[in-house]
């Protein structure tokens, strides 16, 4: 593997990282204020208080972090290597899930995560671009 | 629960969603390649590159695509199940994939095809539980 590539693929781990902090940020929001009944009012309601907490800003800050380093990667690498590795934000969510969340992770979402694991190590391979 | 059959226009929207999709990732790629190669020395050279990733239209163009994904997923989820419409988006790969062939005249060989075909066949099989786990978690 050389250097560039290796690079390549470290910043798309990071922007992973920073989707998985985020979607989990926002989860944890999520389950704070909790929710039952759809409608446009509720839905700005809860929009509001869940924008009153820091822990969504912090959450949108990693999503904005991400998009600009998913630029960057894109300046340097193919959109179909970039975007297929970028999958491996589903095995980050699962364990973050697992860890943080405490969730219960079943048989079939680890036979999904291997099958992701094996895609992302064949179009690694046939590198960047 | 609304398992049973996913009416049609639900079906079209959820294809119209990753359609969106696939077409932001195609603007992002866009503003990618204007932005040309780019050296990262330092803090400095990283805030240049997010202002003039900003000045971009195409920028501006995948950003709106993703807030209006985001509008209509909303309402697609409010008529079906998680773990009916988010094996879905493992499509997404494949469509990415066809665009970049298509468009951006990215050569495809045959191991990144596998790869892409595992990974559609894992985000499915992963993103097909997230229904089932919460209930048993219940």
């Amino acid at each position: 593997m050389n250097g560039q590539l290796a690079f390549v693929i470290f910043l798309i781990v990071l922007t992973s990282v920073c989707d998985t902090i985020n979607h989990l940020g926002l989860k944890v929001c999520a389950n704070t204020v909790g929710f039952k009944v759809m409608g446009v009012a509720t839905v700005i309601r809860y929009t509001l208080r869940i924008l009153s907490m820091p822990l969504a800003w912090i959450s949108i800050l990693f999503s904005l972090l991400s998009l600009f380093l998913w630029l960057y990667v894109l300046t340097m690498a193919d959109l179909s290597f970039a975007f297929s590795l970028d999958s491996m934000h589903h095995v980050f969510i699962a364990l973050a899930s697992r860890a943080v969340l405490k969730e219960n992770v079943g048989w079939q979402r680890w036979l999904g995560t291997i099958s992701i694991m094996i895609g992302i190590v064949l179009v690694a391979s046939s590198g960047a671009t | 629960m609304k398992n049973q059959g996913v009416p049609l226009v639900i079906f079209f929207i959820l294809i119209m969603n990753e359609a969106a999709d696939t077409f932001a990732q195609f603007c992002f790629k866009k503003t990618a390649v204007l932005q040309g190669t780019t050296s990262m020395a330092g803090m400095g050279d990283a805030w240049a590159f997010v202002c003039s990733a900003l000045g971009q239209g195409y920028l501006w163009i995948g950003l709106v695509t993703v807030a209006v994904v985001l509008v209509s997923w909303l309402v697609v989820l409010s008529k079906v199940d998680l773990s009916v419409a988010m094996p879905m988006t493992s499509f997404s790969y494949v469509f990415v994939a066809l665009t970049s062939m298509i468009f951006l005249h990215e050569h495809i060989s045959v191991m990144r095809w596998c790869g892409i075909l595992f990974i559609l066949v894992g985000v499915m099989i992963v993103s097909q539980s997230s229904h089932r786990e919460e209930e048993k978690a219940q």
